[in-house]
């Protein structure tokens, strides 16, 4: 309970890291002198001295003219662009270095340069990569800002450890399992239901968090994504479980089939959720290329709340289960069952 | 072991005996394949060979259901006890095994018949594409031959057939459409034996899972 309550807290109320959310205008020619006007998130631009801000291709630099920087969230940043890049590219990516006492701040790929090759052919680096960063270091405890997610981030500590927790559920339903079917002890079948049940609540909570998430990061509540259809047909075999035992009067059969049903039920499971997956591209991290659990998409700030927040989640999983099962077991003694 | 294998070719003889005499269950998968592939003439006209993959699993899907969810119910509950007392559940577990995954061969053999008939077949690496037939059928012949015992002993319920089953046999449903894709050459992989891998892998998981849980559900 203690580990839930830190993590409820510590999943809310941290703030966010400032992070810049838009950068305007997106295309620029070489050679051109703008002026950006640069959003920011988190930031107190105002009454900070020594903010510097780059753009930043590879190892080159290219520090700005001018700033003027209007109030906390918004800034107006001149950049005087070189006649040339070096790089038979038409378009270069450039992305947004900010450093400010709070710490740097980074929007990748936020201004694409147009390339005109030189006429004579030859490309020429008029790029200062003489400059270098010396950045303030962070000073605030704070969650990183990426930019597709925002405050969403926090959902990681709610999305994530809701299915390694239904993953435990089920695997000690399991067991249970397979010591009913070798002891015939019905307490063990109550154990199963009671896990399965818990279970299923969490796959459901886990697909609600994550379908939210999914709407603000990639557009819609459901997007037909691998996981997601594979996480909706683990929870239709689950509720194939309840089915069966819904179906069968007989106390006795009941238990035998459901738990012969839920130990085929985990093991298909397994392909479904772990390796079919894999063959499909995706938009959740660790498919398709995408990075899961490394060191993009956990920083340090994070794992110090994450980690604790699995064993909550499987803990508290366990305590509901145990709710279920013995309100069960005492709703069979007043009703004198067995 | 000689042993083993007498019995189950005895019970196989014997399932395919009992359908030979009354052709209730051949004569019915032909009825549903021809109203099925009728309506889809009349409805899509045309398949494309991006359609084709789904028409052919739909049609697998439910061809399915509907041929082996009865495989237990042919016989009573009394022979049932009989059977047992006479053979290993073992045997009767591959008997029955053998003899639904030869019957729905069969019975996609005569889909492909008659898909050929109605809609003409796109051009196919059959090589490819009776390979992922094969191994996909076997395993969702191995998942329904357990369900449908599982579903005999709550009484033959239909519906529950169809919804315990459907959610399991989705990994093969799903690396299948991707080799079928592949033998279209509608999807052009290198790596489609992973597909195969998984698949082989889903099949030696569910039988190897029946030859545990099915002497236990068995003796019931």
């Amino acid at each position: 309970m203690i580990l839930m309550a830190y993590v409820i807290v510590m999943g809310f109320t941290v703030p966010l890291g400032q992070g810049i959310t838009k950068v305007s205008p997106e295309i620029a020619t070489v050679g051109e002198k703008l002026t950006y006007h640069i959003q920011g998130y988190n930031t107190r631009f105002r009454n900070n001295t020594g903010i510097r801000v780059w753009l930043k291709h590879d190892n080159f630099l290219l520090e700005s003219t001018a700033q003027d920087f209007k109030d906390e969230q918004s800034a107006d940043v001149q950049f005087e662009f070189p006649r040339f890049v070096d790089t038979a590219k038409a378009y270069v990516d450039l992305s947004l270095i900010m450093d400010t006492p709070d710490g740097p701040v980074v929007l990748p790929s936020a201004v694409s340069l147009k390339n005109i090759a030189d006429s004579s052919g030859k490309v020429k680096l008029t790029w200062s990569d003489q400059l270098t960063i010396h950045p303030h270091k962070e000073s605030n405890f704070n969650y990183p800002f990426r930019n597709i997610f925002g405050e969403t981030i926090r959902n990681t500590y709610f999305h994530v450890p809701l299915w390694f927790a239904m993953t435990f559920l089920f695997m000690f339903s399991v067991y249970y399992s397979i010591r009913y079917l070798n002891k015939n002890n019905p307490i063990d079948d109550d154990k199963v239901e009671s896990l399965v049940r818990v279970g299923t609540l969490f796959g459901v909570l886990g697909t609600l968090t994550g379908s939210i998430w999914a709407r603000y990061t990639w557009g819609s509540f459901w997007s037909f994504d691998v996981k997601q259809n594979m996480a909706a047909i683990a929870l239709l075999i689950y509720g194939g479980y309840f089915l069966l035992r819904s179906s069968i009067s007989d106390p006795d059969a009941k238990s035998r089939l459901g738990n012969i049903f839920n130990i085929f039920a985990f093991a298909m499971l397994i392909p479904l959720i772990f390796i079919i997956p894999r063959r499909f591209d995706s938009l959740h991290p660790g498919n398709g290329g995408n990075p899961a659990l490394s060191t993009q998409d956990l920083d340090n700030s994070m794992r110090i709340v994450f980690y604790p927040a699995v064993i909550a989640y499987i803990l508290i999983g366990f305590w509901m289960a145990e709710l279920v099962y013995r309100y069960r077991l005492t709703y069979n003694k007043l009703n004198k069952i067995n | 072991m000689s042993q083993v294998l007498k019995e189950i070719t005895i019970l196989l003889k014997k399932d395919i005996s009992l359908e030979w005499r009354s052709r209730q269950s051949l004569s019915a998968i032909l009825l549903y394949l021809f109203s099925t592939i009728l309506v889809l003439y009349y409805s899509l006209v045309r398949v494309e060979k991006f359609l084709w993959t789904g028409v052919f699993w739909i049609l697998i899907i439910f061809l399915s259901i509907n041929a082996l969810s009865g495989s237990f119910s042919k016989d009573t509950r009394d022979r049932h006890w009989y059977y047992y007392s006479l053979a290993h559940p073992l045997s009767f577990y591959f008997a029955k095994l053998v003899y639904n995954f030869i019957s729905l061969l069969a019975y996609t053999m005569i889909s492909l018949l008659l898909l050929n008939v109605f809609f003409g077949l796109p051009a196919i690496h059959w090589g490819l594409f009776f390979i992922t037939l094969v191994a996909s059928i076997l395993g969702i012949s191995a998942i329904f031959t357990f369900i449908a015992l599982l579903n005999n002993k709550t009484g033959d319920q239909s519906t529950i057939m169809a919804i315990l089953s459907t959610p399991l046999i989705f990994p093969i449903l799903l690396a299948g459409s991707r080799l079928v894709m592949n033998a279209l050459s509608i999807l052009s992989e290198t790596s489609y034996y992973k597909d195969l891998i998984s698949i082989l892998s889903v099949d030696l998981l569910a039988i190897s899972l029946s030859i545990i849980l099915f002497p236990i559900l068995w003796r019931d």
